[in-house]
């Protein structure tokens, strides 16, 4: 760590003391007892990684204009050229010429495959191992993570989710407190997390002790422990604001040459957030990235997308390696499925929906870098080799944070599920 | 027949139910009284002294005291927060607590039952029940707006519960053909036969068989068989309808010949998803296949089996026009069906008293070999009475719960302990619960907006919008025009509209609240009401009913609970952090105590001394005056005026008693 987290410590419970006293509110034992905490955890392996940033190109990443080119082959390729990485031997689509340079570090999931073929139900899949269901939401993968690993740092939420639609990364069965919190704009910071500029801190004092004594009065009528859970949150909540953790969620306290190199995207502004998130350890940080739905002139619309991944994640590569947080943090470059190795000339050039193969990508956390597992055929059309499901993706996540991947959690209606279904991590892409 | 105790009841509906289901559902309407039995007094009391003496017997056998009863304060804002899902307003509550009339509690039941309030809350409660949304499919294309606003029209004619089932399963037509919104139902899993299936037997039926669509169940007695012969009563009908002007249509935004100006592409997609593609037809053929995969013990993959019910009562298949939907809708909605009454006489049982007699209230197991004791049932006797009375009224549900709200019972004090829904209990007293997310909401905006009720949102509205365009059409009547037009017709509707949009661009929408199109609805209390009287109030301040079903991901209702309507009954009450930042950070400060033209500042205002106002907050805001405690703890801030008042606004929103329902 690049801090010293017993300072850290010492200096928080500090600041909740003082919280707490003048606000007269009793420290309620820590929210979230179905949540594991980091404590309760020891993971299945050494080195495992802590904490994930899962980058999700919403939509369907076209795998032959990025991960999965095909030099020798220009009638799937388009117009979309090919570029040399920093891997002998490994090539890249030119749209990704910053991300080529980091190759080393990085697992090109090239034999990915799914049944799903529209994006809900691909999405669903990807993020939680299950077929989408009318009967049951199944936990997003974050949400087992946090059930299963548990918070790192228990101040700050431990599985946030930014830019993405917030159903995606809802706790399912697991219930809120394994959600995902969100946040909209990576720099708008966490929601309702500071005080109203139209509240004094005179005022909020008394506020709150006015109402701490209406509740002690409340209590002489009844208790109960929902009750007393739901008045330990107003403890959490003022622990979030007065913590120092809360500046992790604040993107301008980082220097303007740092927010620079990450570019100005809102996609690339969330792979910065989540790496001061990782820094404040949080678990699990999922960033969407949309836009990648390319039926219509696909040779424009992937290189624009490319553009702010391109500079967001090699950023980020770099950003994390210099911190010496690679090595702890698994980076993933996820998709609902690929597109179609034919050209839809009809539609100035797009690209149709494709689960038979597409590519995934992993970084860090263990894993060892500069090579691909999986691959297609000469077309991009087909799997010839490691055939990957997004359930073995997650398996492999899993196996990568030193996680269970065949405990068994049952849900509230009595049906037992596992953090990747029948996936089988890839073991053999770790060190 | 009340006297039985319930495994009689049960075993007497079993053997009776083949001959009953044979019954014509005009039969069934002839054979219901004319008058309501819950209109006249005497029925009533009778009734409501009937639960009351099983609930006695019960506290007598579990030695255990009942509660002193609430005083009216407490009794007053439960009830508004059970019958219409808000607190109530400053004139209400005072209206009520200053009545010295002996039967202002009955009478209070009866207009609250009566009102717009009730219409909403309870709408709210059957689309979380079926799952409704303002979009149906997973794409979200197709509009949920008919399929909503029968559920609404359903639930203001209180149409009674069995009759509303049986339309849900039934019914075919055009998602926006006049008196068909209920295709929805199916419509809402398209391409997931399996899954409704599953949900209708939770839903109804109390039976958990989605376990045994892909194996024998592994802890109850369902095969997997069972749920094929089940899913076979509604396999072979079809959602949608893929014919040539529809395949012609989808071809103009999807495929070779596609539109290449992106308005047009527009309109024929949703010419094609809400119009052409979009109802359901055919009866069910009461038959269907095995999987390939089919592993269970009875059947063969790929072989054919008829319709058959999980309890017995009903089958059908294998011949020319037989009408399995029908069969299966009147098997499971008569009133001797073994479990469709006691199904619902539980759900609105939890509605009105916090706990089911038996939790949960959509799984009820009988004893079997797995599961020696079955479902645990809090007051059996008193079940089965409920059942009774639930027939008697011919299931309106409105009836029904006018009856418990008319109880002892329900009118008992608060439990000062924690109530484990899971065990048996003996209604000794109220069970403290959070508000649900719509009734925070809507507690709020109660505070904010004056006659919050009669606000009409757009999230009804049948004005066809295609992708935010306003067409300046009704849906409804777009179906009628188009429903047999041949492809030219539709390609001429198309050029037309096109045009229309094209010279309409830079109109602004009218604004959210009040449409025009709604009041046109015929909906007379609305259009009595001026909507001048909402100038400049909070737009997005309506109830929960008036939003879009669920409301997006990001909306206060949905931190709080609010289900997405995904899964059946799928909100929730439980606290988290992010709620809490709201309270104290966001909504509470921003759009209650922040918007100064909010009416429960005119309550304060109206008020003369700094003790009064403290009081008009306390009733605003807690429904009751304050203790003498509590007035002196105030009175500091009262008299700083409106900064100190706003300090004891937002403490009285922030208190446990705001949010806990007692």
């Amino acid at each position: 760590m690049p801090f010293h987290r017993a300072d850290e410590f010492t200096r928080r419970e500090l600041m909740i003391k003082m919280a707490q006293s003048a606000f007269g509110i009793t420290l309620a034992p820590m929210i979230g007892s179905s949540v594991a905490t980091a404590a309760d955890f020891a993971p299945s392996r050494p080195r495992a990684a802590k904490s994930v940033i899962f980058l999700m190109m919403s939509g369907g990443m076209s795998h032959l204009d990025t991960w999965d080119v095909k030099p020798e082959n220009d009638k799937v390729m388009g117009d979309t050229k090919v570029i040399d990485t920093s891997v002998p031997g490994i090539k890249l689509s030119a749209n990704l010429p910053k991300t080529a340079l980091q190759m080393q570090h990085l697992v090109l999931m090239n034999g990915m495959s799914t049944n799903q073929g529209a994006h809900e139900q691909g999405q669903y899949l990807m993020q939680r191992s299950y077929d989408m269901r009318g009967t049951i939401v199944h936990p997003a993968l974050g949400s087992w993570v946090m059930r299963l690993a548990g918070k790192r740092n228990s101040n700050i939420p431990g599985f946030v989710s930014v830019s993405g639609d917030p159903n995606l990364v809802n706790g399912g069965y697991m219930g809120a407190k394994c959600a995902g919190v969100p946040i909209g704009d990576p720099n708008a910071g966490l929601q309702d997390s500071t005080l109203p500029s139209s509240i004094s801190e005179a005022d909020f004092t008394k506020r709150l002790s006015l109402a701490d004594s209406l509740n002690k009065q409340f209590h002489t009528v009844v208790n109960s422990p929902a009750i007393r859970d739901h008045e330990g949150l107003y403890s959490d909540a003022l622990r979030i604001m007065r913590c120092e953790d809360l500046k992790a969620f604040d993107l301008s306290k980082e220097p303007t040459e740092v927010k620079d190199t990450y570019g100005p995207s809102r996609f690339a502004q969330g792979c910065l957030l989540a790496r001061r998130l990782v820094e404040h350890g949080v678990r699990f940080i999922q960033v969407t990235h949309g836009g990648w739905d390319t039926h219509y002139d696909n040779f424009t619309a992937v290189p624009a997308r490319c553009k702010d991944l391109d500079d967001g994640l090699s950023a980020l590569l770099r950003d994390l390696n210099r911190r010496g947080l690679l090595q702890e943090t698994l980076v993933v470059v996820a998709t609902e499925f690929g597109r179609t190795p034919e050209i839809v000339a009809e539609h100035q050039d797009g690209r149709d929906h494709y689960p038979k193969a597409f590519s995934c990508v992993l970084g860090g956390g263990g894993v060892l870098g500069g090579q691909t597992y999986g691959k297609t055929d000469p077309t991009g059309g087909k799997v010839i080799e490691n055939l990957t499901t997004p359930q073995d993706l997650n398996a492999t996540i899993a196996h990568a944070l030193g996680l269970p991947v065949d405990q068994v959690i049952i849900s509230p209606s009595g049906r037992p599920f596992t953090i990747a279904d029948k996936g089988k991590p890839v073991t053999t892409l770790f060190a | 027949m009340h006297r039985l105790t319930l495994s009689l009841l049960l075993r007497a509906a079993c053997c009776a139910a083949t001959s009953l289901a044979l019954l014509s559902p005009a039969a069934a309407q002839l054979s219901r009284k004319e008058s309501n039995p819950a209109n006249d007094p005497a029925w009533l009391k009778k009734t409501a002294l009937e639960i009351d003496k099983r609930l006695g017997a019960a506290f007598q056998k579990q030695s255990v005291r009942p509660l002193p009863p609430a005083d009216d304060s407490r009794w007053m804002r439960r009830l508004y927060l059970d019958a219409i899902g808000r607190i109530p307003t400053y004139a209400e509550a005072k209206a009520f607590l200053d009545s010295s009339a002996p039967d202002k509690r009955e009478k209070l039941v009866d207009e609250l039952l009566a009102s717009e309030g009730y219409v909403g809350h309870m709408y709210n409660y059957l689309c979380d029940l079926l799952r409704a949304t303002s979009s149906l499919g997973t794409d979200g294309t197709r509009s949920g707006i008919p399929y909503l606003r029968w559920i609404r029209e359903s639930v203001a004619q209180n149409k009674p519960y069995d009759k509303l089932t049986y339309e849900l399963i039934t019914t075919s037509g055009g998602g926006w053909e006049p008196g068909k919104g209920a295709v929805g139902y199916f419509e809402r899993d398209r391409g997931m036969p399996l899954d409704n299936m599953a949900n209708t037997t939770r839903i109804f039926l109390g039976t958990h068989i989605e376990c045994a669509q892909c194996h024998d169940h592994p802890y109850d007695k369902w095969k997997q068989l069972d749920f094929y012969e089940m899913s076979a009563f509604t396999h072979g009908l079809k959602t949608g309808n893929r014919d040539a002007r529809s395949q012609y249509a989808n071809e103009k935004y999807n495929g070779k010949t596609a539109e290449t100006d992106p308005a047009r592409r527009d309109l024929f997609r949703w010419l094609n998803e809400n119009i052409l593609d979009f109802g359901v037809s055919g009866t069910g053929t009461g038959q269907i296949t095995l999987p390939k995969d089919f592993k269970g013990k009875g059947g063969k993959p790929d072989e054919v089996v008829k319709a058959r019910s999980v309890f017995p009562g009903a089958s059908s298949g294998r011949r020319e026009n037989d009408d399995a939907r029908a069969k299966f809708a009147k098997w499971m909605t008569a009133s001797d069906n073994p479990r469709f009454t006691l199904l619902i006489a539980n759900r609105m049982w939890k509605k009105v008293m916090g706990i089911g007699l038996f939790e949960p209230v959509d799984k009820y197991v009988e004893p079997n070999k797995e599961n020696p004791t079955g479902t645990l049932v809090s007051n059996p006797e008193l079940l089965a009475y409920l059942q009774g009375v639930m027939r008697e009224l011919n299931y309106d549900l409105k009836a029904f719960q006018k009856v418990l709200f008319n109880t002892r019972g329900y009118a008992l004090g608060t439990n000062p302990n924690a109530v484990d829904p899971r065990l048996p209990y003996a209604f000794q007293g109220r069970a403290v619960r959070r508000m649900s997310a719509e009734q925070v909401w809507d507690s709020m905006a109660t505070l904010v907006v004056p006659d919050l009720d009669y606000r009409k949102g757009r999230a009804l509205d049948p004005t066809a919008r295609v992708y935010g365009k306003n067409l300046g059409q009704n849906a409804y009547d777009i179906w009628k025009e188009l429903e047999h037009a041949d492809i030219k017709t539709l390609s001429a509707w198309v050029d037309r509209i096109a045009r229309e949009i094209s010279s309409a661009k830079g109109q602004k929408e009218a604004p959210a609240a009040m449409s025009s199109s709604m009041m046109a609805e015929g909906d007379t209390k609305t259009a009595s009401l001026d909507p001048a009287k909402w100038a400049g109030y909070n737009q997005a301040l309506l109830r929960a009913a008036e939003l879009p079903s669920p409301t997006p991901p990001d909306h206060f209702l949905r931190k709080f609970g609010q289900s997405s309507r995904e899964v059946i009954e799928g909100g929730s009450s439980d606290s988290d952090v992010t709620q809490v930042l709201s309270l104290i950070n966001g909504h509470v400060e921003k759009t209650i105590i922040g918007d100064s033209k909010a009416v429960v500042y005119q309550a304060i205002d109206g008020a003369a001394t700094p003790e009064e106002k403290v009081a008009a907050a306390f009733l605003c805001i807690l429904s009751r005056p304050p203790t003498p405690a509590e007035l002196d703890l105030m009175l500091p801030e009262a008299k700083k005026g409106r900064d100190g008042l706003k300090n004891i606004l937002y403490a009285l929103l922030n208190s446990n008693e705001f949010i806990f329902i007692l």
